[in-house]
């Protein structure tokens, strides 16, 4: 559903370093990896928002990378994505926030009501229509996020730290809202998250990444199984090892 | 409205882990997917320059880029913006040109004292310049500080937020929605701004005037001296300063570099960028208009 | 129309409110700074540091402002001059405007904007960033090593800028003067040096860019170290600052014109 091969980045330094990664369709795929991975861009260049250097990015079968922009397009309305910062628009209200990708589509006002509801419902923050981003907390943000990514029932989602900053009951409430997303909706998820001990549960397979590259992939116990110390290290947590 | 799925798509009868519902449900989104993009919409996004261009990015591509945005822009936020940057300046603006209405007509009077003790040509004088040069330049200088700044640290801030790739995602257009709102706020607002705030420039000196020198109302409001000509280029001037100044500022914005002082350093790009603009556009056409007017 | 002047009456109220606490608020930055000194705290590399970022990368923008000021004062006066046949003085008003008024507000104004409104991103961010409360919680008083030097900077900055650029924007006007009126550089030398100007006239100037810079500096200081909200608190602190700055400096043009009643 998602392939890269080999796809290169740099800014002042190299980011992407051949990132080769395949994510299967209605699959929840976790991307881990220490600080300073490239992760972010990573998830980014799926998402058409960075021109990678060099390689292919295949997504629902179309080539992203030099597309022309009429596929851009048509790719980019089947993605959903909750970036690191959130990124809510302030000048809007919640609900404002979570309608907006329905209503670039131009959809019925009373459907996109609705629609809004019921997003904002799955993600524990009924009622909240009204309310401005600046005055929620930040795991409130983080879940108004999660519901505007998810509103016009993509069949790609990207998050970048869904659970970052939430509490325990939260942050499994938040896994399973991705696993239901997964099952129900049949999307294909890319997750990256730091909360390991509650990422690996629910994903379906695992890629490792490491100063650009894919170090591994696979499901747990493939990836673990490939002995490698910084893998190692990195899945346990461990103070001393090559990191 | 509805179209099939393209041609080509991986997902079909063949993948083994699509269940019909979910291709069914993958078709409806293609389809939606692609009934959102609107015919004359085959031109990259010009508000989608991506951050690795920026050394490409130019304030030429910015205004073509604001330009062809101008036909999708919703008018409600040309009017919030009128207000933000237009009506929200006015105390200020009018603060400075009182100022700087009075400074002149002091030192004006107080030279002419000093050589030929004649005021009667110090108001004529002094509306003639207010007309033509003076209202236009003052005020653009100060628009190019405060919404200068304002533009570019708004649209900043939203770009270090990633509020600007979230739009874009979304399929809007950051230009449009942004950056057109305030380039026609600012055309339409700033030479009705330049009139009231001139108008204040000309209550203070008549002020002054009359305090300091003994001038007489009467006599100091007496427009003898204004030209059609000068009219012509006042206007033209404050046209040109409400053109340039939101370019430069929404420009710097745009680019903000991430990092906490991004924003800072952008808004600080964006006043002098729009106060260097003011100058040197002020004295391009007031260097013109003074050779067309058969001055040179 | 009444409400209209009401609404108007009270933004100007409120303006000049913020304006009055905002003084009340560099001054205490500007005792901060002069104590700080007495004291010996002045750090010696942050000064340096702080001339050569605020002081030589602002002169580019001075100067290639400072020619088109000076043609603009040409343009300006243009046809007043040539509706009395004054041409020849054009070397005297050109130079009474640049060094008494023009040159000190407008390289004021630039100055305003690129030193002091970097200053405010830079003090701004350090600010948001907790920073500045962290060199506290190491017992090192912020005075003397972030407040002192940029103070003096801009002050030395805004002396020098305003010295360099009364000197171009006379070029940049007898230039003007030449293309657009035909006026003889010797003429408008002439005209400058006639006797009608003098040196207290260039004092004027710069006893006005010597205020001018205290003004910039203790205001960019104040609203940089008064942010808040991350970076965009930093832009937010930026605009107050050099919208504040342009009021108190022709605020203080308005105070050195007519108190300095120099003939």
């Amino acid at each position: 559903m998602i392939s890269l091969d080999r796809v290169y980045k740099s800014f002042e330094s190299p980011v992407l370093r051949g990132v080769t990664l395949t994510a299967k369709a209605g699959r929840l795929l976790g991307l881990v990896g220490p600080p300073g991975a490239g992760k972010t861009v990573l998830l980014r260049a799926i998402a058409g928002l960075v021109e990678v250097d060099a390689g292919k990015i295949g997504i629902l079968g179309r080539e992203m990378v030099q597309c022309p922009p009429r596929t851009r397009r048509m790719l980019q309305s089947s993605i959903g994505m909750l970036f690191q910062n959130v990124a809510l628009f302030d000048f809007m209200t919640v609900g404002e926030n979570v309608a907006f990708p329905l209503k670039r589509r131009g959809e019925d006002a009373r459907d996109v009501r609705e629609r809004v509801r019921l997003e904002l419902l799955e993600v524990g923050l009924s009622g909240f229509e009204d309310r401005m981003p600046t005055g929620l907390s930040g795991g409130q943000r983080r879940r108004v996020g999660i519901a505007r990514a998810a509103v016009t029932r993509p069949p790609v989602l990207l998050y970048d730290e869904p659970a970052a900053g939430l509490d325990p009951v939260t942050t499994s409430r938040t896994f399973a809202l991705l696993q239901k997303q997964r099952d129900r909706l049949g999307s294909t998820l890319i997750v990256i998250s730091s909360d390991i001990d509650r990422l690996l549960p629910a994903a379906d397979e695992v890629a490792v990444m490491h100063q650009g590259r894919i170090l591994a992939q696979g499901t747990e116990r493939e990836v673990r199984a490939r002995g490698d110390p910084i893998i190692e290290q990195f899945l346990e947590g461990r103070i001393d090892g090559p990191l | 409205m509805t179209a099939g799925p393209p041609s080509g798509s991986s997902s079909g009868p063949s993948d083994p882990n699509s269940s019909p519902s979910r291709r069914a449900l993958r078709g409806s989104d293609y389809a939606v997917a692609l009934s959102t993009v609107r015919e004359g919409d085959v031109q990259p996004m010009p508000g989608f320059i991506l951050p690795h261009d920026e050394s490409r990015a130019s304030l030429l591509v910015t205004l073509r880029a604001t330009f062809s945005s101008l036909s999708h822009t919703q008018p409600s936020a040309v009017v919030t913006q009128a207000y933000e940057l237009g009506v929200r300046s006015l105390p200020f603006l009018c603060l400075v040109l009182a100022f700087v209405g009075g400074i002149i007509v002091y030192q004006a009077g107080i030279q002419a004292m000093r050589i030929v003790p004649d005021t009667s040509g110090i108001g004529p004088g002094y509306i003639e310049l207010l007309v033509r040069d003076l209202a236009a330049n003052l005020t653009g200088l100060m628009l190019a500080t405060r919404v200068g700044a304002s533009i570019a640290a708004e649209i900043g801030s939203m770009k270090v937020t990633d509020q600007l790739d979230a739009l874009r995602l979304c399929q809007a257009d950051p230009v449009a929605y942004l950056v057109a709102p305030r380039f026609l706020a600012c055309v339409l607002v700033t030479p009705i701004l330049t009139i009231i705030a001139g108008a204040c420039a000309l209550a203070s000196g008549t002020l002054v005037g009359a305090l300091a020198f003994d001038i007489r109302p009467q006599n100091f409001l007496d427009p003898r001296f204004v030209t059609f000509g000068g009219l012509v280029t006042g206007f033209l001037k404050s046209a040109a300063f409400g053109f340039a100044i939101p370019l430069v500022s929404a420009h710097a914005g745009l680019y903000t570099r991430v990092g906490s002082q991004g924003v800072g350093d952008a808004t600080t790009r964006a006043v002098v960028g729009s106060s260097i603009a003011v100058i040197v556009l002020g004295f391009f056409i007031g260097a013109l208009m003074h050779v067309l007017l058969g001055g040179a | 129309m009444v409400r209209f002047s009401g609404a108007l009456l009270a933004g100007l109220g409120q303006t000049l409110v913020s304006l009055v606490r905002g003084v009340g608020t560099q001054a205490m930055v500007l005792a901060a700074a002069i104590g700080a000194t007495l004291r010996g705290e002045c750090d010696g590399d942050e000064l340096k540091s702080a001339l050569l970022r605020l002081g030589l990368g602002s002169i580019p923008v001075v100067v290639s402002t400072a020619v088109f000021v000076g043609g603009l004062m040409v343009v300006q006066s243009a046809p007043l001059l040539a509706r009395f046949g004054a041409e020849s003085y054009l070397g005297w008003g050109a130079g009474f405007g640049i060094l008494r008024e023009v040159g000190p507000v407008l390289t004021g104004l630039m100055i305003s904007g690129r030193v002091g409104s970097n200053n405010t991103a830079e003090l701004g961010t350090l600010t948001v960033t907790e920073q500045v409360d962290g060199l506290r919680a190491l017992a090192i008083d912020p005075a003397g090593y972030l407040l002192a030097p940029r103070v003096w900077a801009i002050i030395l900055t805004t002396l020098v800028g305003t010295a360099i650029s009364m000197i171009v924007a006379l070029l940049g006007a007898a230039a003007a003067g030449l293309f657009l009126l035909h006026v003889h550089p010797l003429t408008f030398y002439n005209g400058l040096t006639s006797g009608m100007l003098t040196w207290l006239d260039v004092l004027h100037g710069l006893a006005k860019a010597f205020a001018f810079g205290v003004v910039i500096a203790t205001s960019s200081t104040a609203y940089g170290l008064g942010a808040t909200g991350g970076p965009p608190g930093v832009g937010r602190a930026v605009g107050s600052s050099v919208v504040a700055t342009a009021v108190l400096i022709f605020a203080m043009d308005a105070l050195v014109s007519m108190t300095a009643r120099v003939q």
